[in-house]
Parts: structure tokens; sequence; C-alpha cells
């Protein structure tokens, strides 16, 4: 697993929770559109969406980690990343129900992610970010997204 | 089913060259010697589906023959092909007003008679 | 010609020059005597008509000019006289000789060139008196009624009457084979033969066309056989039913024509008609890409003279497009305008044929081309969005707009699609290595023909097609193909051959791959899928069925396992990445004869003709090509006792599938619901849908690699208002649907 690093970080919130992840894998936030279900998929990819004329995956960083979905009635936020895709490069939708603002965080803010409990998948999570407002949690988008099939990714 | 023509020529050699071509080609042929054997074959015939047609011929020339078989409804929109040689560029036009669809400018290959019967009957 | 033929001629031009002699001589009491100069001609022009064919060239050469003598003494020209008797008797000696000669290729004697001579000498003199130099008789002269002047005059109508016969009697034999060769008005200098020509032809036929048995449509398809062509019929003057006359032909022909056989070949079509009939034929010139300006339509009509000048400013004035105000107005007949509008298209279509066959070609990295076809993918989108939002706003002006641009992204689309295609035959080439060194690993000989290596298919398909076609051919070679020995104890020749072939099908391409082979043993392969589950103990498979189990993953009935193909690895790689593309596989086999497996593949995949259907809010598309009809979902439709979902369909029982349970698909079920049946590797389903909204341009899109293994879709594309709608992968649905069927039955 990478160790998160310092840098400038993205900040959402999920279910009242601040998370970050790094701003040099973000392309564009979007405001929510039309996400369709595709049947079959894995449980975490809520669907796909035009972006630019592309289609792309939309995951839900929510489900993956607790289980819980976020809702789409709630016009929740679509962040467009770079996926690292087993060397590939991919773009996908990742929903949040806001997003904050971006911030840097020193290595010295950042400590590594609790080994067991809590509600989320510690594999998915890189780091802690310490900040005056609060903690803030550091996704592993590769570990958390680049599946192929419903474990860790590949 | 193979088509079935119908060759009138007073000539032996170019009666049955001609049959020989077509009958390589899978045609069905029948001969006449002269426009009166022509017209009696027409008669005890249910169809041809092209008829060839020398001009000089004794007992009945092939002008006649070909108005006379176009009166015959069952022969009214059958191709009759006039053979012809290329110097008788009258002829060509007294067998188009006679009701002639084509011509063979005799002398012929075999692939240049064939390529006209394809032309027309086909 | 044929020289069985030869002795029958040679005994009957005996009797002819026997004939002859009698009426020559007979002429010589009688001159006037009409029948007898007939008789002669008729006798001279026999003999030269036919001797030609059977290998009498050198005779029926010279008969020719004997023929032009009596046929100038029969039409009045000459006078028939002792130098006229004289000459034709020589001569006819000399013909009898040449026919008992051996060889006709051997020149003309002194003798014959002597007497060819004093023929077109004895036509030239026409009435002359004087007795031919040598002739010692200077017998009854008939010259009095013919003026001295006709002579030159006679002689120039009869080669005018003669047609090409000038052109015949100097060269021979070969020149009356062939067309003319006279170069004409429409010939550009620099036109050479081979290169593509345009021609525009007009063809009113008679209207007693018909009575002379000749075959109008022939003469069209004679047409388009000859190259590229684009052809609009003017059926104006068809009269109302009770008017009509069936034996007259009323309609005529306004083509273009490309082709690089020359305005020759063109005249040909019509040889027998013309005269009767209108036959108009020009060459057009196309212009440069770059050079030249395409013709305005405006420019054209009036050009042909079929608008006047100040009714085609009038209707350039109106805002409506110009064939449009002109039609509405009477002026101009609609066949008129759409000859115009197919010879622009086709002229823009030759410019670019030009383009693409000329020396000009330019190199362009693969990736600027995937870039340029998504662009144009997101303009078809995007055009969508432009025609749905129009649509609902109801402005004209924006509508027309909408309208155009339309027309513009669709031939951009064409374009672009275009520029992806190319020949599959540089995969073919690759194919021949792995043939040459398998068959030597094998201890085979083994030889590889392939067959339509320029079929065009877009360049993704052809480079997702190279793993299949080597695990087809591999298998082959490994299964079909005997040893030489094997071979030869069955009677075949011990070089076995393996044909590739590719060839296109509608919006599809048919790649089939056959091997003279042994064939596959379809008990074997029924066993050993029994063995494997399969299929059922006693479950009856068509050949066509049985054969597929090849592609099933872990099937394989080779007795040893090589390291090749035996291990049942491969066959079923095929089946996944042509499903995925798309495409089917079929097989088709007999025993002791050889194989063929044919996969058929869609042309792109870029780009299809889809239909849009909808259940409860999701959308999907269904490729057009596969749609056989869209049909109610009928009352007595619904689960037999074993599971299988059936309905009636054109007198048999159609199954079919629940996409609102194969997708999962929430919401109220309504009271009408319609299915498309689809064609699906040769069997024909159902799928049950809410609603068909219609024909929907889609632009396919990857779902990617997150994906993979989502089945039962094989796509996405993006809709007219940017959601994105989901592509149906029927061929595997049907496929678990069949499948489940044969478990429950």
């Amino acid at each position: 697993m990478a160790e998160a690093i310092s840098g400038r970080y993205l900040t959402f919130v999920l279910a009242d929770e601040l998370f970050a992840v790094p701003v040099g894998r973000v392309e564009v936030v979007l405001e929510m559109q039309r996400v369709t279900r595709v049947p079959n998929a894995l449980p975490f990819i809520r669907g796909v969406t035009n972006h630019r004329g592309s289609v792309i995956p939309v995951v839900d960083p929510l489900l993956r980690l607790e289980g819980v979905p976020v809702d789409l009635e709630a016009d929740p936020a679509i962040i467009v990343l770079q996926l690292d895709f087993s060397g590939e490069a991919l773009s996908i939708g990742m929903l949040a129900d806001g997003v904050r603002e971006v911030m840097d965080l020193e290595q010295s803010m950042i400590e590594a992610p609790p080994r067991l409990g809590g509600r989320m998948d510690s594999r998915f999570i890189q780091g802690i970010g310490k900040t005056p407002g609060g903690f803030v949690v550091i996704l592993d988008l590769d570990a958390a997204f680049a599946a192929t099939s419903d474990g860790v990714a590949s | 089913m193979a088509k079935k023509l119908l060759v009138i020529d007073d000539s032996a050699a170019i009666r049955q060259s001609i049959t020989y071509i077509l009958q390589q080609d899978g045609y069905e042929t029948v001969e006449a010697i002269d426009g009166l054997d022509g017209l009696q074959k027409l008669d005890s015939a249910d169809r041809f589906d092209c008829i060839i047609t020398d001009v000089n011929m004794p007992n009945m020339d092939g002008i006649t023959f070909i108005r006379k078989a176009r009166e015959n409804p069952k022969f009214k929109f059958v191709p009759i092909l006039v053979l012809t040689t290329e110097s008788q560029g009258t002829k060509m036009n007294e067998g188009k007003e006679a009701g002639a669809t084509g011509w063979i400018v005799k002398p012929f290959s075999a692939d240049k008679l064939l390529a006209v019967v394809k032309k027309v009957a086909e | 010609m044929i020289d069985k033929f030869r002795e029958t001629f040679r005994e009957e031009a005996e009797e002819l020059l026997s004939q002859l002699e009698d009426v020559l001589l007979e002429l010589e009491t009688r001159p006037d005597d009409v029948e007898l100069i007939n008789a002669a001609f008729r006798a001279v022009h026999t003999i030269k008509g036919s001797a030609g064919m059977f290998g009498f060239e050198k005779a029926g050469r010279f008969t020719h000019d004997l023929e032009n003598l009596l046929d100038a003494c029969r039409s009045g020209l000459r006078a028939v006289d002792s130098r006229v008797i004289d000459l034709s008797l020589r001569a006819r000696d000399k013909i009898r000789a040449m026919l008992a000669e051996a060889d006709s290729s051997a020149p003309f004697d002194e003798e014959a060139q002597a007497l060819m001579a004093e023929f077109r000498a004895a036509v030239e003199d026409g009435s002359q008196l004087s007795p031919p130099p040598g002739s010692g008789k200077a017998g009854s002269v008939k010259a009095g009624s013919v003026k001295a002047g006709s002579g030159t005059v006679g002689a120039t109508s009869l080669s005018a009457g003669s047609g090409h016969g000038s052109s015949g009697a100097d060269t021979g034999r070969t020149a009356t084979m062939q067309p003319e060769a006279t170069q004409t008005g429409a010939d550009k200098p620099g036109f050479k033969a081979g290169t593509d020509e345009t021609y525009r032809i007009v063809f009113e036929p008679a209207p007693e066309i018909f009575m002379n048995g000749t075959k109008v449509l022939k003469l069209i398809e004679e047409l388009a056989e000859l190259g590229t062509l684009s052809v609009v019929p003017a059926v104006e003057a068809i009269p109302p039913m009770d008017l009509l006359d069936p034996e007259r032909c009323y309609v005529s022909w306004n083509a273009v024509l490309t082709t690089s056989s020359g305005i020759n070949a063109i005249r040909d079509v019509f040889i027998f008609v013309e005269g009767a009939s209108r036959v108009v034929i020009e060459h057009l010139d196309i212009p440069d890409e770059d050079g030249g300006r395409q013709k305005r339509v405006g420019e054209m009509l009036l050009e042909r003279g079929l608008v006047r000048p100040e009714d085609l400013g009038e209707a350039l004035k109106s805002q409506k497009r110009l064939g449009e105000v002109l039609l509405e107005n009477k002026l101009l007949k609609p066949s008129d305008l759409e000859s115009v509008l197919a010879e622009q298209a086709h002229i823009k279509h030759a410019q670019e044929h030009q383009h693409d066959t000329g020396a000009m070609s330019v190199r362009v990295a693969s990736v600027k081309l995937d870039q340029l076809v998504d662009l144009v993918g997101e303009m078809v989108t995007l055009q969508a969005r432009l025609t749905s939002s129009t649509s609902t706003l109801g402005d004209t002006t924006l509508s027309g707009i909408a309208e155009q641009l339309e027309r513009l992204v669709s031939q951009l689309r064409d374009n672009a699609m275009s520029v992806r295609m190319l020949p599959i035959g540089s995969t073919f080439n690759k194919f021949r290595r792995v043939v040459r060194d398998l068959s030597s690993e094998l201890g085979k000989d083994v030889e590889l023909l392939t067959e339509g290596a320029e079929t065009e298919l877009d360049k993704t398909v052809i480079e997702r097609l190279n793993d299949p076609l080597v695990h087809i051919i591999r298998n082959s070679l490994d299964h079909g193909v005997e040893s030489p020995d094997d071979r030869r104890a069955a009677g075949k020749p011990p070089k076995g051959t393996v044909c590739l072939k590719a060839s296109h099908s509608g919006a599809h391409v048919v790649i089939q791959v056959s091997d003279d082979g042994k064939g596959l043993d379809m008990d074997a392969i029924r066993r050993k899928a029994t063995e494997r589950g399969l299929i059922a103990p006693g479950e009856i498979l068509s050949d066509a069925d049985a054969g597929l189990l090849i592609f099933r993953a872990g099937f394989s009935t080779a007795v040893s396992v090589t390291s090749v193909s035996g291990r049942g690895v491969g066959m079923d790689v095929v089946k996944r990445e042509i499903d995925s593309l798309g495409g089917t596989v079929s097989v088709e086999t007999s025993a002791g004869v050889g194989s063929t497996i044919s996969l058929q593949i869609p042309l792109t995949l870029a780009i299809i003709e889809g239909l849009l259907v909808r259940i409860a809010d999701e959308h999907f598309v269904l490729p057009l090509s596969s749609v056989e009809a869209c049909i109610e979902l009928p009352d007595d439709a619904g689960q037999t006792s074993n599971g299988s979902r059936l309905l009636s369909y054109r007198g048999d029982l159609l199954p079919y599938v629940e996409l609102r349970d194969a997708f999962a698909i929430q919401g109220t079920v309504p009271g009408f619901r319609q299915v498309v049946v689809v064609n699906s590797q040769e069997h024909k389903i159902g799928f049950v849908v809410d609603a068909v909204i219609g024909d929907y341009q889609t632009v396919i899109k990857p779902l990617g690699r997150m994906f993979k293994d989502v089945s039962g879709i094989s796509g996405a594309t993006i809709l007219g208002d940017g959601t994105v709608a989901l592509i149906i992968d029927f061929n595997r649905l049907a496929h678990s649907a069949r499948a489940a069927q044969a478990r429950s039955a």
C-alpha cells in the first residue's frame, strides 16, 4: 500500500465525515448528472455517466468503505479522478456528498491508518490527516476502485 | 432451366457451329434451315428464349421470318438476333424495322456470339 | 474457328462456287437480269461471311473485294460487263484454290493480289468502257446509263454504307471482333484506357422498344457492370392505369457512370437500341478536389436546360432550398431534380475516389484517426441533442440549420469511418507464416489460400480478429488436415489446403476458414459433450449446433493432447472474442471432405445503426442490423411448465427474454409491452421491453475494464439528452436463455 505523502489535497464530505484525495488525481468536479445503472456490475459501481463524450464509471466510496450508498437524490457531486488501473490511467467519477476545499498536508500531519476497528474498511485508507479543523481520511483510490472483482485491487 | 434458342441459317456450317458453341455453354438449341422451316419450328415449340436468324436464305429470308414471328403473340417479345455481315448496314436497319432485337456480325468468334446472346437473352 | 465444321463449310462453299459459275455464265448472256446479279452476290456474300470463321481468313478477305464489286453491280453503280464477268470467274477459280489450300495464313500470291487490285479498279472505274489491260475480250457493254461522275459517288456511298466495313477490309478479321476504335469528341486527348472517366448517359427508349424483344432493364444492369453507376428513372410519363399500354415503355433513365472501360464500352451497351431510342453519352469533367469547385444544383439545372434562368433567379430569392421551390412551383420535374442531385453526389464520390486512388496518400498515426473518430462521435451525439432541442423549441429557422448540420455530420461520420477502414489482406499475410511453421511442426503439408484480401474492415476490428483467426487456423491444421499418408490413403492429394476468405455481406464482413481435411467427427463431439455434461444425455443437437460445441470452454476431442490446440484451450477464446466484437460464429462440416468455420463480424465497432428501447426509465440500444421485427407482447405469452418463456410468432413458438428480469429493473410493468425479435446466431429470440423508441445513430463507447465481467451489456452510447444508454449484448443473453431452456427441457 502506498503511503500518503505531503502535498495538496482536495477534501470532500461523505456521511458527515471529511475525506481527501490528492489534487493531482482530480480532473474536474461535476454537479450531479444522470447516472445510468449497469446491470450485474460490481456493487460499489453505481453506474456510468457521460463525461465530455466519454462514458466513465461512477463509483460510490461510501458503499466501498462502509457498505452504505450515497443518496443520489440528495444531489451529490461527482469528482472525476484519474485511477491507476494496472499501470493504465482510467477516468472515473466518484460520488461525494459535498466538496470542501483544497488544502496542504505536510508529512508530519499524516498518520498511518488504524489497523483495525472503526466502521471503515482500512484497506482503502492511505492515512489520516490531522488538521486544526479535525481529522481527514485520505483515500487510497487505486486500492479502493481499481478492481475488477469484489476483492482488493488487481 | 436451360435457355432454349432457335438457330436459323441455310448454311449447315454456320448453323452447326452456332449450335455447337451454344451447347458448349449450356444452351439448348433447335435448328432450322430457312425462314419457312423456322416458322414451323416456332409453331411446334412452346417457347424460345432467343432466336438467331440469317438474312439471306432461300424460300423465306430472315427479314420476312422476323415479321411473321412477331405476329405470333407467343414470340412477340422474344429477343431475335440477325446474322449479318459488316457490309450490310441496310440489313441491320431492315432487321430492326422488322422487329429484330440486335445483330451478330459475321465472321464472329465464339466469345462474341456468346456475349451477344447473353446481352439480349439472359 | 471450329475445325470440326471446316469440312462442312468447304463442301458448302464448293457447291456455292459451282452455282456461282453457272450464274456468271448465264449473266454473260443476260447482263440485265437483276435476279442473276443478286444470286451471284448472295453466293459470294455467303462465302465471305463464313470463310473467316472456319479458318479460311485469306479466302474471306479475297472474297470481300469481289463482293464489293458485285455489290456495285447489284446497286446499279456499275454495269455488268464482260470485265466483271471475266474477273468474277477468275476470282471464283481462285477462291476454290484458296479453299483447297491447307495453310490459310500464307500471304496472297501474285495472282490473287493482281485480281484484288483489279476488283478495286473495276469498282472505281465504274462505267468505263476500256477493257482492262491483259483482257483480250471486250464483250457486251452496258455502261451507257451510268454517268462517268457517278462512279466516284458510288464508291463514296459504298464505303459510307458499309460503316466500319472499310476498316474491316483492311485489317481483316480482328477488326470486326472489336468495337469501333474511333476516337470521339468525348474522349479527351490524354485519355488513357484503364483510367476512370465519368459519363452522363441519357437513355430514352423508344416507346415501342419492347416490341423487338429488347429487355430494357438488362441494359441498365449492363451499364452498372461497367463501373460505378448512379441512375435515376424518370417516371412522370407513366400514364394512369386505365390509359397504360403495358406493351409500351414510358420510363427513361438518367445515369452517371464512372468507368475505366471507355466510351465505346458504353456505346456497345446501347448498340442495338441506338437510333430508335435516344441515347446521349457525354463525358463529364471531374474537377480535382482541391482545384475545382463542385457545381451547384442551380448551375447544373441551367446547363441541362431544365429550368429557365428567370425561374431560377426567382427561386433563388426564396429562403427555402432551391429544389423544393422549383418543385412546388412545378418549374421542374421531380425526376430531373433527382437526377441532378444524383449526378452531384456521384461526381462528389468520384472526386473522393480520384483522391483515393491518386498518387497522393498521407500516412497518419492511427491514434490521430482514433481521436478523429472520437471527436466525430461526440459531434454525432451533440447533433442528436441539437435535433431534439430544436424540435421542442419549434423554431423553423433553427430546425433548418439543425437539419443541414445533421446532413453534414452524417457525411463527416461516414468519411471519418471510411478513413479507418483497412483491407484485411495485411493480416492474411501473417497467417502464411503461421501455416508454414505449424505444418512443418506437425509433419503436414498444407497450403494457405486467401481470397478477398481487399475486403475492408475497421482497423480496430482487424486488430482484434488476429488472435481468433490464429486459433482457428491452428485448429484446422491440427485437427482438420490429415497427415500426408492419411490423405493418400483417403484418396486425397497429400498436400492439404486451408482457405481464408473474406467478403462483404451487408453491414457485416464474413470471414471463412475452410480446410479440406477430415471434417469434424460429430459423433465424437456429441459423445464428448455428453461426458462433459455440456449436453444432456439423449439430447438431440443439429450438426450446426453440435459443431458449435467445439467453442465451449474445456472442450477437446483430440485423441492425443498436442502442444498446438489439443487442450481445448483456444476455441472458446475465439467464441468469446467474436462475441465481444458483436459477431457470430458458425461451423459447417462434412465427414472426409473438410470443415468451414465462418465468422460474421460487423464492419465497424465505432458507430452502428441502433434501435432505442425503454424499460421503466432506463434506455437500451439493440443493433438494428440484427433486429427482425417489433411486435406487441401477445396475451398468450408466458412461462411454460418447464420454466422457458415462449410466445407465438408467425406460427412458431419464439423463446423470449424478460429484460426487466435479466437487468433487475424496478418499477411497475405497463399493460402493453413490446417484443423486439432479433436474429441471434441463426436463432430468433424476443426481448421484452416497455416501449420501442426508434432508430438511433449509435456511437459505441466501450464500458471499460471495470465492467469486464458484466454480461448482457456490450457497450454504451450517449443519447441526445446527454445521458448514457447501454447496448445490449443480445447474443450473450440469447445464449444464456437457450442454455437455460436446454437445461430445463
